[in-house]
Parts: structure tokens; C-alpha cells; sequence
């Protein structure tokens, strides 16, 4: 699948990636990682055939995960799909030793539920999957942050903000990732135009921490006040009263401010 | 010993006919077939 998505790799290759020798096989955790080392999101598919059908009718491939034994004895084995037929009823995998494999759609469904129809498609950073919701799309891409690839997250936060322009997430995403990288004017731009789409408490707590980074403790203060107006569940208000601490370790209003409030706060 | 093994293969096999004629039978979406024959493919040695 990889292959498929441009990624210059050898089967080889990747098997030293996601082979554990104790565990007898791949599995889904080092695949999904090995998919993450190629700048690829590893997007998990909801659980039905009409997802599989939209992603191979967009011209993706499809990672399944089967069970071709019993619930009590399986038989567990990795396949990809690449076609399907309605008018017989079959699927078209690569799959062990087969180029082509014609299974009965009836018997691979069997064999996929029993692996509780688990199923994966590769994506590049910015072409998000036909099947792909706002907030699926956001928890495949965020784990790019915690191994610091940056710019893999900030693609896919983008595409995501021209795939759905009325949703919050992408933006709050963003404002996130530029806040991982201490960017605190992007950081307030972004949580800002996030804010003008769906105003929370936790919008306002993280460009009051942006805030308070760019030495603005009367913005910051702003947004906490505005925050608290909100009622915010109780892990949040304990977020604000520690933002409100570190604001108290701010003194008075640098020229950097300015410039933050007119160009990234907006409207 | 054979006659447990017999009464235990049924027993699964029973289970399994089971929850094959409660499922709902799994259809594709109407349309026409899909195949994307450029998809490479890496023969796996699934005995490793």
C-alpha cells in the first residue's frame, strides 16, 4: 500500500519495521507505525463494507485484518484489498502468496468480523480519504506531534481546514502544533479563527497560555475571564486556574504585543 | 478421547453455523466492480 501511495520502500524493508519475532506476526500497532515513518497517515476505516467499497471505488487500497479460523481457534493473517464485484458477490485481495485472490464476499466478511473488522487505508498528509470525518482524520494525524514531525501534522491540519471549512478542529489543531513548536503568533491566529468558528473554554485557555508566552498578561486575562464565564467542566477549570498562575509571573505589556493583538487575534 | 474430540469439533462447529445463520448476509453497494490492478504485490511467507 505504500508502494501504491509513491513511498519508495522494499517489502524487505518493511517487514524489519513490523515483524515482532516474540508475537509471531505483524501487528496493527507496528504497522500503523512503520506507515507513520514514510510521512503516510495510517487512517482506520469504520467498520463496514460501503467503506471499504467508497475507499477502493477513490482508488485506495484497503489493509484488512482477518480471521480465517474460528473465534476459538483463529487463524490470523493480513490482507489487502484492492476490488470487489457485486454482481458476484467477491473480493479481490493480495494476499500471502496470491496475486489475486477471489474470495466470496460472503466468507470474508465472516473472517472479518471475527478480527472485529479491522481495517486501514494509507493516506498522503494532504489528500484525506474519501471515508474520512473531521475528527478521525485529526486523531490519525496528531501522534505525527509526539514524534516531532511537525510539518507531516501541520499538511494534514491544513488539508483537513479545505476539507471541512465551518469545523473548529483543524484550526485548533494547528493553533496546537504551532504552540508545540513555540510559534505563539501562529498559535493565537489560529486558535483565534478556531474560536470564531465554535468559541470554548478550552480555545480561550490555550491562546491565553499563547498569550501570556508573547508577554500580553491583559489579553491573556481576557480570555481566562471569558473562560470561566463558560462554566467549563471541572479538568478545564483546573487548566485555567494554572494558566492564570503563570500569568502571574507576567508583568506589564511588551511591544511584541501589539503586534500579536492586531494581526493575530483578528476581528 | 476421539469421541471428545468429535463432541468438541461439533460444538464449535455448531457455534460457528450459528452465528453464520443469525449474521445478516453482507452485501457490496450496487454498482459497477472495482479492481486496482496496479496495487504491487510482495508474496508473504506466512510460515515465518
Amino acid at each position: 500500500m505504500l508502494v501504491a501511495d509513491g513511498v519508495e520502500t522494499t517489502a524487505e524493508a518493511l517487514v524489519s519495521q513490523v515483524y515482532v519475532p516474540e508475537r509471531r506476526g505483524s501487528l496493527q500497532a507496528e504497522m500503523t507505525a512503520a506507515v507513520r515513518r514514510h510521512q503516510r497517515v495510517p487512517l482506520p476505516l469504520p467498520a463496514d463494507l460501503d467503506a471499504l467499497a467508497a475507499e477502493l471505488q477513490s482508488g485506495r487500497p484497503v489493509l484488512v485484518f482477518l480471521n480465517l479460523g474460528l473465534d476459538s481457534l483463529p487463524v490470523w493473517h493480513y490482507a489487502v484489498v484492492v476490488g470487489y464485484d457485486p454482481a458476484a458477490q467477491t473480493v479481490l485481495l493480495r494476499s500471502g502468496r496470491e496475486r489475486r485472490e477471489v474470495m466470496k464476499l460472503k466468507r470474508f466478511d465472516a473472517a472479518w468480523a471475527r478480527a472485529q473488522r479491522w481495517a486501514l487505508t494509507v493516506a498522503r498528509p494532504d489528500e484525506i480519504p474519501e471515508t474520512a470525518g473531521v475528527q478521525r482524520w485529526i486523531a490519525a494525524v496528531a501522534p505525527f506531534e509526539s514524534v516531532g514531525q511537525f510539518e507531516v501534522a501541520e499538511t494534514a491540519y491544513a488539508a483537513a481546514h479545505g476539507r471541512w471549512p465551518q469545523a473548529a478542529l483543524p484550526w485548533t489543531a494547528l493553533g496546537n502544533v504551532n504552540a508545540a513548536q513555540q510559534r505563539w503568533l501562529p498559535a493565537v491566529s489560529s486558535y483565534s479563527a478556531a474560536m470564531r468558528l465554535e468559541p470554548s473554554a478550552v480555545l480561550l485557555n490555550n491562546r491565553a497560555n499563547a498569550l501570556i508566552e508573547l508577554s500580553c498578561p491583559a489579553q491573556a486575562k481576557a480570555d481566562l475571564d471569558a473562560a470561566e464565564a463558560l462554566m467549563p467542566t471541572p479538568p478545564v477549570a483546573a487548566a485555567l486556574r494554572h494558566t492564570r498562575e503563570r500569568m502571574v509571573s507576567v508583568s506589564g505589556a511588551s511591544a511584541s504585543c501589539a503586534t500579536a493583538v492586531r494581526t493575530a487575534l483578528g476581528p | 478421547m476421539r469421541a471428545g474430540r468429535a463432541v468438541l469439533l461439533a460444538a464449535l462447529l455448531g457455534l460457528s453455523a450459528c452465528s453464520t445463520l443469525t449474521a445478516p448476509r453482507p452485501q457490496w453497494p450496487a454498482g459497477e466492480a472495482v479492481e486496482l490492478a496496479s496495487v504491487p504485490f510482495f508474496p508473504q511467507d506466512e510460515s515465518q
